[in-house]
């Protein structure tokens, strides 16, 4: 073999053996350090807002979660909102985009309130809730655990005697005893 | 009398602010004593128990009276022998748009003779009693916070330390008791040392206030030992008087961000706050407070001795009333007071200082990044960084850079050159996030309790199924079973 | 650290002001050494500012007088008539104030949105777009009032006896063949003065008066000037242990934009760090760097350059040079967004 060859046999071979010997580093090290999160699922999961009303498509939160995970498109959420098309946007490394009207509209949180005086125990929405927040029994009268209602409006088809209304809900606010004052004396 | 050590402290805030104090308004003139002929009390949203005979209108409620417990059990006393006017809703003191319930009481005798309606407790009570005594007799924060005081001495404490700064400039609340009630606070300070077990007592003051140095020299009392009880003069900074600032001007010691001084043994108190305990040993449920009346718009200022739920626009006609023009009313001092939008209403126990400014309108111009609000900020935040994040949404990168220890001081708003509102930005943000905060639980609650249905129902279908399952290994399928008896039938 | 009874400026507006009054030594200097060139600059330099302005806010839908109000723009233009060479052509100082404003502030969202210094940014566009007109303008100095008609010695390009190099030109010219005490013995250094840079070092001096004025005003803060005066002179008397070929640590000192860009272009509150450790290393940097690109470089003034690369490790500076938050054990560092 003459001299050249020599020379591109031994080029090959020593880039060959770096880059070999650079892979292995790497990933050894990203073994090494890797950085256990939850599951995919779950981070998904954590960004929704558990109302479990199924607008999405889905018979509640988590089976959306999944299917996100499977490449679903982000924006089926309507009581989640634009706050949580951007954090799986965020979570996902997706573009935001605007929510999907088919699934619909984004609105102010309520809750479900039975009309007692109307109420026949029937016991129809209390099967319905996926959180189990209507308290009642056969015959007995029922009500809403205001503060477990997520507003998902799935009791209010089954009850046939129509008593169950969705009203808004008394949303936490900013507290109004902000600071207003500025020092009115001349500075100085 | 007892000598008592003086230390002064060398420490001084990193930020902070030095202003004219502009005490000496409502110092001019000695401590009045209002008697007003109506009360209006605001009931809190959940009460424990509400006695229903004591709500019909026209009857009489004895001064002393327990009117209500609050949740954390806090009894608030009947300030004068009143008769019940009316219980209704009505509008709260700051104009929030939820309704709170009011008691409308004319008073029957606005200068009674001073009795007590607890029984005065003998002299060193133990923990368990004073915590009680202290729960009845309506104990709560009176420099501002309202805290209920029985709460704090829960933990294990070694340091007792007495917030004598008033740090605001124009309050003088608690000057005007730590020159009058001496007496009381020590002896208050003597009580909770024996009865928490208390290692040492420091007494904070600024250096502003000589003549209350002197009270509290001339009053100590002989009890006490000079090696555990001390004062502690500080320079006077604006806010000094912060929990975690008087600390670390007091003793040198930083509390960690992540937890409270109680945690570590330390229990700060108001000297107010502390005078009111001594009279609740002897016995003296909290019906009056020291009110400081102040400001450029108020013509005479003053500190007024008042019952609670003096109706503000009385109070402040005592005080010579608003002068001409459009002023606003504050709900504590100029730095950190809410605005009053309904003065008919009563005084609280929280109500230190009401004070009046002009209304001055200044422009918002946009943010030049000069620093002067990090220079002052007692935390040593960096509030240009804060601002420009929740003004562009970021809260995430708010609370990275410090958000939730902001003590909405509003001293990085006396500084900057732009007219911003800093203090209300962060404000709104602290609530935004606690209101995330509580979404989330709200939302972790629901999808307990979505899975905890689905496993339900999914226990319950598969029990029907063993159990069908084990019918007709028993029994033979219902299908075969109804074809033998058909065909029984036909035979 | 306490802000006393006799309170600092407290607006927009009254900053500005200040700023305006300590510029005022300096361009009396100028003017009385260099001719009339700086005023005529200001005005120039102010209408095209003015013009960038009007045409960003109004296209922005906001009112327009608004913003002349606060007084930044007028400030802008007047750092730019004092870092322009005072013969230069009168388009000049024009398209520096419309560049100036329109591109450095105006495009980023106007007053506090600048990531950069905009007279240093419209600064560095003309070096390099019209290296002629910005490096011919510069007047001999004493010679600026000599001609019968001293604005016909405006813009009209290198006229003899009436400009000529400046010291740092000089220096970078004739390092070839010469050393430094041997420069020092041209005839343009024995026009009079300090005999250091001369002209010019009476201008640093009152730009130095003026720096002294905005700190005793507590409009800026010590760490940005002390930072770039050590960046700058500390690499100079270093490498002064080789004297025949370096430029002398005082010529570097009051030749060119020193003093002026210590006190009144680092210390930019928008473009600049906030935290005062952060603007010692902002001023540090900008002094390192500008020595290297005197030295080194194309440019013989790199005051412009150095600053607009720290403006660039601004947001960096800003996220690792936060104090200590009372009760955290350390400072926070760098910042949740970026780190998907």
């Amino acid at each position: 073999m003459n001299e050249i060859t020599i020379d591109i046999i031994a080029g090959v071979i020593a880039l060959t053996a770096l880059t070999t010997a650079g892979g292995l580093l790497l990933q050894t090290l990203s073994r090494r350090f890797r950085v256990d999160g939850s599951p995919l699922v779950a981070q998904i999961d954590a960004c929704l807002p558990q109302t479990q009303c199924g607008q999405c498509g889905h018979p509640g939160c988590r089976p959306y979660a999944e299917a996100i995970a499977s490449g679903e498109s982000i924006n089926k959420c309507p009581p989640g909102g634009r706050d949580t098309i951007e954090a799986l946007a965020d979570l996902l490394g997706k573009e935001p985009i605007p929510l999907d009207a088919a699934h619909g509209t984004t609105e102010l949180p309520k809750v479900a309130v039975i009309d007692e005086t109307v109420c026949i125990g029937c016991t129809k929405c209390i099967v319905a809730c996926p959180v189990d927040a209507i308290l009642g029994a056969a015959k007995l009268m029922h009500t809403v655990i205001a503060d477990e209602c997520t507003g998902c409006d799935l009791c209010l088809a089954p009850c046939p005697v129509d008593c169950i209304a969705l009203v808004p809900r008394s949303w936490p606010t900013r507290d109004i005893k902000s600071t207003a004052s500025r020092e009115v004396i001349a500075r100085g | 009398m007892a000598e008592c050590r003086i230390i002064q402290s060398p420490r001084r805030l990193a930020g902070g602010l030095q202003r004219a104090d502009g005490k000496a308004l409502s110092l001019s003139q000695p401590l009045m004593q209002v008697n007003p002929p109506v009360l209006q009390i605001a009931l809190p949203d959940t009460l424990q128990d509400i006695p229903p005979e004591r709500w019909s209108i026209g009857a009489q409620i004895e001064a002393g009276q327990p009117l209500f417990t609050t949740q954390e059990g806090i009894t608030q006393a009947c300030p004068r022998t009143a008769t019940v006017e009316s219980v209704g809703t009505g509008k709260t003191l700051s104009g929030s748009p939820t309704p709170c319930r009011l008691l409308n009481l004319t008073v029957v005798d606005p200068d009674p003779p001073r009795q007590p309606s607890l029984t005065p407790l003998p002299a060193n009570p133990d923990g368990r009693t004073l915590r009680q005594r202290a729960a009845d007799a309506g104990i709560v924060g009176l420099g501002g916070g309202g805290f209920p005081a029985h709460l704090k001495w829960q933990h294990r404490l070694h340091t007792l330390i007495v917030n004598g700064a008033e740090c605001e400039p124009f309050l003088t609340a608690d000057e005007q008791t730590m020159r009058l009630r001496a007496p009381a606070i020590w002896d208050a300070v003597v009580a909770l040392m024996s009865a928490l077990s208390l290692q040492r007592c420091v007494l904070v003051l600024e250096d502003n206030k000589p003549e209350a140095l002197a009270a509290l020299q001339a009053a100590y009392p002989s009890v006490l030992d000079a090696q555990d009880v001390c004062i502690t003069v500080i320079q006077s900074q604006y806010p000094s008087g912060a929990e975690r600032q008087l600390i670390w001007l007091a003793l040198g010691l930083e509390i960690a961000t992540t937890t409270f001084p109680v945690e570590h043994g330390i229990v700060v108190h108001n000297p107010v706050t502390l005078a009111a305990l001594a009279d609740a040993l002897h016995g003296y449920p909290l019906t009056d407070r020291i009110v400081t009346v102040t400001g450029p718009s108020i013509v005479t200022p003053g500190t007024f001795q008042t019952p609670l739920g003096t109706p503000i626009d009385l109070l402040l006609s005592q005080a010579g009333g608003l002068r001409p023009g459009h002023h606003n009313v504050f709900h504590g001092g100029p730095y950190t007071g809410w605005p009053i939008s309904n003065t008919a209403a009563g005084v609280r126990a929280t109500t230190a200082c009401l004070y009046a400014a002009p209304v001055v309108s200044q422009t918002p111009s946009p943010c030049i990044r000069c620093g002067a609000c990090a220079e002052v900020c007692p935390v040593q935040l960096q509030p240009q960084q804060l601002f420009a994040a929740l003004t562009h949404d970021q809260l995430d990168e708010a609370l990275h850079v410090g958000l939730s220890q902001c003590l909405e001081c509003g001293a990085c708003d006396v500084v900057c050159p732009s007219n911003l509102s800093l203090t209300k930005t962060f404000q709104d943000g602290i609530r935004d996030h606690q209101i995330q905060q509580s979404e989330k639980q709200r939302a972790d609650r629901a999808r307990t309790r979505f899975e905890a249905r689905n496993q339900r129902l999914l226990k319950r279908s598969e029990a029907d199924e063993t159990r069908r399952a084990v019918r007709r290994e028993r029994s033979g399928s219902a299908l075969d079973r109804i074809r033998a008896a058909r065909a029984e039938e036909t035979h | 650290m306490l802000w006393r009874i006799w309170a600092p400026p407290q607006s927009t507006r009254a900053v500005m002001q200040s700023v305006w009054i300590a510029l005022i030594p300096g361009t009396l200097t100028s003017v009385w050494i260099f001719g009339p060139g700086v005023l005529v600059h200001l005005v120039l330099a102010g209408l095209g500012a003015c013009l960038a302005e009007v045409i960003g806010r109004r296209a922005r839908g906001l009112a327009a007088m608004q913003a002349l109000q606060d007084g930044s723009t007028l400030l802008t233009a007047w750092l730019l008539a004092l870092a322009l060479p005072p013969a230069a052509p009168l388009w000049l100082p024009f398209v520096a104030g419309l560049i100036a404003i329109g591109l450095g502030k105006q495009l980023y969202g106007g007053l506090g949105q600048n990531p950069v210094n905009p007279a240093m940014l419209a600064y560095a566009i003309l070096i390099v777009s019209a290296p002629v007109a910005m490096t011919t303008g510069w007047i001999v100095p004493f010679q600026g009032w000599s001609t019968p008609m001293p604005l016909t010695g405006i813009g009209v390009g290198a006229v003899d006896g009436l400009t000529g190099a400046t010291i740092l030109d000089l220096y970078r010219t004739e390092f070839r063949e010469l050393t430094a005490p041997e420069i020092a013995q041209h005839p343009l250094f024995s026009v009079g003065g300090l005999g250091i840079a001369p002209g010019v070092e009476w201008v640093a001096l009152s730009h130095l008066l003026g720096g002294g004025f905005l700190f005793a005003r507590r409009v800026i803060r010590w760490q940005a000037p002390v930072g770039f005066l050590v960046g700058l002179l500390g690499l100079a008397a270093f490498f002064a242990i080789d004297p025949d070929n370096t430029v002398p640590v005082l010529t570097h000192a009051l030749a060119g934009a020193t003093l002026f860009s210590a006190f009144f272009i680092v210390t930019d509150p928008v473009s600049g760090a906030t935290s005062p450790r952060g603007q010692w290393w902002f001023g540090l940097g900008a002094g390192v760097i500008t020595y290297l690109i005197r030295t080194y470089g194309l440019y013989p003034d790199g005051v412009a350059f150095a600053v607009l690369f720290m403006n660039f490790m601004v947001p960096l500076i800003d996220q690792y040079t936060r104090p200590r938050i009372h009760g955290e054990s350390r400072s926070i560092r760098g910042s949740v967004r970026g780190r998907s």
